[in-house]
């Protein structure tokens, strides 16, 4: 049986999510997309685990908020990386980096 | 910064934020649903539906945004605090001579508090070391109203009638030869009932406590140990516990050891024997030797136990009516039996201390106002860019937190140095004064104390931080924080400031001035040259009167005979040693019955004492050597126990009864002489009546009531009596070389000993006053020197128009001066009304003595002169163009 990719999703999910706002401050709903785009629609991200993730971030201060002004020129919450995050993000990589390849080269064994 | 600002403007409830950030995500999909051809109704659907349980998701983002939303201000309050504290430190760093001046100022209020408050701690507070301490009794049998000790017969009697108290026990103090391995020891020792160990209910250390059977005649030989003498003799070794100990050449087997904390009840007793009283003492009704002590029942009041006391005590009169007129019985608290008398004294210098105290957080409070009087100019303009009232204050409050944390661990460092001196400088027979120590509770009160002086120091200057007009203060450049509020509060600190400081000098000038009444008062005799060391005779070779009374007189004949004595002389009990043998008298003429009998300080002494003393005689005869038990058995009384006895009569020749008569036959002595009255008790102690035998016709029975001890007196021919110290002891030796010697010390130092007490206190209140007087000073120096900063502009003009310096000085002095003689004034009325608590401490002078008071304010106003005008000259060498200048 094939496996969800949500479940390697998981955990990785706010590495993502940094990893977009490096292009810039965003919006919720435009960070999923760009995730989505990132991985060609391998498998959608869910609301259910997006927002509370952006909160989260926000509570250890990996992210902070501000108000902008959306493409439908309403108020919106955007998004944005701090010092943390950004820390987090470079530490993140260095450990999924770490973790792919250890795996792969276990998978690869005969 | 821009951080903080975000987070202040950031106002929108959470609530709302997550159903705006979730109406906009489902439109944003809804829209791109549609563009890619789905239906408009179908995309809102769909969208809808990727969302999930809307309701249940909006709940858990609310939930996080929450926590979210508390963590941010937990993290925003406490970077504040930090930016806050780190202001305040930057600032305490870059004024060394503003900060020095407050820290020291708080160190000496608060070094001054926690010491005396460790001792207050240790003496009166702390609680004792026995279990339920409110039902540890002091029992006592009483006369005519005062309290004193029982005979064995009448604990009996109560012990088996009286069911309020139970265990009642009894014990007596006793003091004891110790034989060691080289030099023998004079030790004081308790000898108890077996219930005694229960009313305390402390377990031994180690071993056991003795049981009723071992409380019997003939079984007694059994001792319980101090833990101080366990440690010195037996080096804190459990085999102590089985060992032999000889006690006045008896043997005592060792049989348990009582914990340290067991000392403050046992009076540094370090043995505890059976008392064993015998049938015939139990059927003794008369001699008052012992106390008492008793656990009172939980289920009864201290009221019911005393009413039953008295009830008791009323049937003892009724059925030992000849040795109980005039008896009862009554009981209190041990532990307010043995704090008592200090609780007073010491509550008093609390108070003073506490004055001290409010005196420098006043000080650090001024230094404070005028640090912001220069510094308004800088919290307006942050004021004006929008701090709130809340962060100034907050800012100000956390400098005088700094300040005052600073100046409370210097206050703790000056207190851990300082405690030890108060210790060594207490006079002996403080209890417990020992175990003070800056223990945990101590220091915890002492950082209580710091915050409350940061919050006292604090709240005053940020008060005015925030009460001003900012515009007037930018408007004009000149400070306005001596607008109105800053000048009233310093005015009203000041004011306060006197009134204290004259509270706590007129106290420590009334204990000064009883000092120096009790240093003139006559004693009636004179102390200087004499030596007295105490020496018992006991043992084997002792055990007849006549083997006694032999061994004391050829030591009395060798040290007369000694180089360097010029007389020499033998007192069951000399002055100013402190023990209270008396016996009951009855003159000639009076009827022979409990009523008639005058209570009297017991003498029996050797002919030469008068001589020694050079107590001078009134009339009649001194002792002579052929007073001999064979011969007229003779007395001597003091003047007022001659008036007492005789009124005006002349007392020679006439008789009184005393010392070994029966009820209805009375032993008589003539009376052959009156000496001068004698301050036994110390120069705050008025005369008591006193009377003198010759030893040699002391009773068989009065060896046993004083122990077979006596104090040995010897006059130096010339020079420090202290080097004739070694021939005693040689005296003694040669008489029995176990035999102890104790308590040499010079009459000089005995009676310094006698006023140690008063000493102490007078001390400890002048120190205090002494500083609050400096601290005061401090204030009203700091105060002009303001006053000129403030008006350095309206004074250079005047002076620019001609007014003469002396005139601008006289200006600035009256305008300080002014509030500390408001309060000076309140705080002489305040001081009459507090002179009362000191009261028992004073010596012929009242608590509102007026010259005190007068002189008291004549100090202050002189001392506040003087601070006031050093600042005040500076005024006069203002230039007027510089200042109009600078204008």
């Amino acid at each position: 049986m094939s496996r969800d990719p949500v479940d390697y999703l998981h955990g990785t999910l706010e590495t993502l999510i940094l990893k977009t706002l490096t292009r810039g401050p965003n919006h919720g709903y435009a960070i999923a997309r760009w995730i989505e785009d990132a991985i060609d629609d391998a498998f959608p991200v869910e609301e259910g685990s997006l927002y509370p993730a952006l909160y989260r971030m926000e509570k250890k201060a990996w992210v902070e908020a501000e108000w902008g002004t959306s493409e439908l020129g309403r108020r919106v919450k955007l998004y944005r990386l701090t010092r943390e995050g950004r820390r987090q993000l470079a530490s993140d990589t260095v450990a999924w980096a770490a973790f792919s390849t250890a795996i792969t080269r276990v998978l690869a064994r005969g | 910064m821009k951080k903080l600002l975000r987070s202040w403007l950031w106002h929108v409830p959470v609530d709302r934020e997550v159903q705006e950030e979730l109406a906009h995500h489902t439109e944003l999909r809804a829209r791109e649903l549609a563009e890619q051809g789905m239906e408009p109704a179908a995309a809102r659907a769909e969208a809808e539906r990727r969302l999930g349980d809307r309701a249940a998701l909006a709940k858990r983002l609310q939930h996080l945004g929450e926590e979210r939303d508390r963590a941010r201000r937990r993290a925003q309050w406490l970077s504040d605090l930090r930016l806050d504290l780190g202001v305040a430190i930057r600032h305490a760093r870059r004024n060394p001579g503003f900060t020095a001046g407050v820290v020291l100022t708080l160190a000496l209020g608060l070094g001054a508090t926690t010491s005396i408050f460790s001792v207050v701690h240790a003496v009166v507070l702390a609680p004792f070391p026995y279990a339920a301490p409110e039902r540890v009794l002091s029992v006592y049998t009483t006369w005519k109203g005062s309290n004193g000790g029982t005979s064995a017969g009448n604990f009996d009697y109560l012990r088996q009638r009286v069911t309020t108290i139970a265990p009642l026990s009894a014990a007596a103090f006793s003091s004891f030869n110790l034989a060691g391995d080289d030099q023998p020891e004079r030790i004081l020792g308790l000898r108890a009932t077996a219930s005694w160990f229960d009313v305390f209910e402390i377990p031994p250390l180690i071993g056991r406590t003795f049981t009723a059977t071992e409380d019997q005649p003939g079984h007694e030989h059994v001792a319980v140990l101090s833990h101080g003498l366990w440690k010195r003799r037996f080096g804190g070794r459990a085999d102590a516990i089985g060992a032999t100990l000889r006690l006045n050449n008896e043997p005592y087997t060792v049989i348990g050891v009582m914990p340290p904390a067991f000392a403050s009840i046992t009076d540094e007793a370090s043995v505890i024997l059976p008392i064993a009283f015998t049938p015939e003492r139990l059927a003794m009704y008369d001699e008052h030797y012992l106390e008492m002590y008793g656990r009172r029942r939980p289920d009864v009041s201290q009221a019911q136990v005393n009413d039953e006391l008295a009830r008791v005590a009323a049937d003892l009169r009724r059925d030992h009516p000849e040795q109980n007129v005039d008896r009862s019985a009554t009981s209190e608290r041990l532990d307010e039996a043995i704090v008592g008398d200090f609780r007073l004294r010491l509550v008093v210098l609390l108070l003073a201390v506490s004055m001290v105290l409010v005196i420098a957080c006043g000080n650090a409070a001024h230094l404070l106002l005028a640090r912001l009087a220069a510094r308004s100019r800088e919290l307006s303009i942050r004021a004006a860019l929008g701090a709130g009232r809340g962060r100034i204050v907050r800012q100000v409050l956390a400098e005088s937190l700094v300040l005052a944390l600073l100046g409370g661990i210097a206050g703790v460092v000056a207190a851990w140095w300082a405690l030890p001196a108060l210790i060594a400088a207490a006079p002996d027979g403080v209890p417990r004064l020992a175990d003070a120590s800056l223990n945990g509770r101590v220091l915890f009160v002492a950082v209580l104390l710091a915050i409350a002086s940061a919050v006292i120091v604090g709240v005053l200057p940020s008060w005015s931080a925030t009460n001003r007009n900012l515009r007037q203060d930018l408007g004009d450049g000149k400070g306005t924080v001596s607008g109105t509020l800053v000048p009233w509060l310093r005015q009203a600190l000041i004011a306060a400031q006197a009134a204290i400081v004259v509270i706590v000098l007129a106290g420590a000038a009334l204990l000064i001035r009883s000092a120096i009444n009790l240093q003139e008062v006559p004693l009636g005799f004179d102390t200087t040259g004499v030596l007295r060391a105490r020496v018992g005779l006991q043992g084997d070779r002792f055990r007849s009167s006549e083997a006694v009374k032999n061994a004391f007189a050829s030591l009395e004949a060798r040290l007369s005979a000694s180089p360097g004595v010029s007389v020499s002389a033998l007192d069951s009990q000399a002055p100013l040693v402190g023990s209270n043998g008396s016996n009951g008298l009855i003159p000639e003429g009076r009827p022979i019955d409990m009523a008639s009998i005058i209570n009297s300080r017991s003498h029996f002494v050797t002919p030469g004492y008068f001589r020694l003393l050079r107590q001078p005689l009134r009339a009649g005869r001194e002792f002579a050597a052929a007073d001999l038990r064979s011969a007229p058995l003779v007395m001597i009384i003091n003047e007022t126990l001659a008036r007492q006895a005789f009124g005006t009569l002349d007392p020679i020749g006439r008789r009184i009864s005393c010392c070994e008569g029966k009820p209805g036959e009375p032993s008589w002595k003539i009376v052959v002489g009156v000496v001068g009255d004698v301050r036994s008790r110390g120069p705050a102690q008025d005369p008591l009546p006193e009377f003198y035998l010759p030893l040699a016709q002391i009773p068989e029975v009065a060896w046993s009531w004083i122990n077979n001890t006596l104090d040995v007196m010897v006059r130096a021919a010339e020079g420090d009596p202290i080097a004739l110290a070694g021939t005693i002891r040689s005296a003694v030796a040669e008489l029995d070389p176990t035999l102890p010697v104790y308590a040499i010390r010079t009459m000089d130092e005995g009676l310094r000993r006698s006023t140690a007490q008063a000493r102490f206190n007078t001390v400890l209140m002048t120190l205090l006053a002494l500083t609050g007087l400096i601290l005061a000073a401090l204030g009203i120096y700091s105060l002009i020197a303001w006053l000129v900063a403030q008006r350095t502009r309206e004074i250079g003009v005047r002076m620019a128009l001609g007014a003469a310096p002396s005139r601008v000085v006289r200006q600035v002095v009256a305008h300080g001066l002014r509030p500390f003689v408001v309060g000076l004034l309140s705080g002489v009325a305040a001081a009459m009304a507090t002179g009362r608590l000191l009261q028992g401490q004073l010596f012929m002078v009242g608590p509102r003595d007026p010259a005190t008071l007068m002189v008291v304010v004549a100090v202050l106003l002189v001392v506040a002169a003087l601070a006031a005008l050093v600042p005040a000259r500076r005024a006069t060498r203002i230039d007027p163009a510089q200042a109009l200048h600078e204008a």
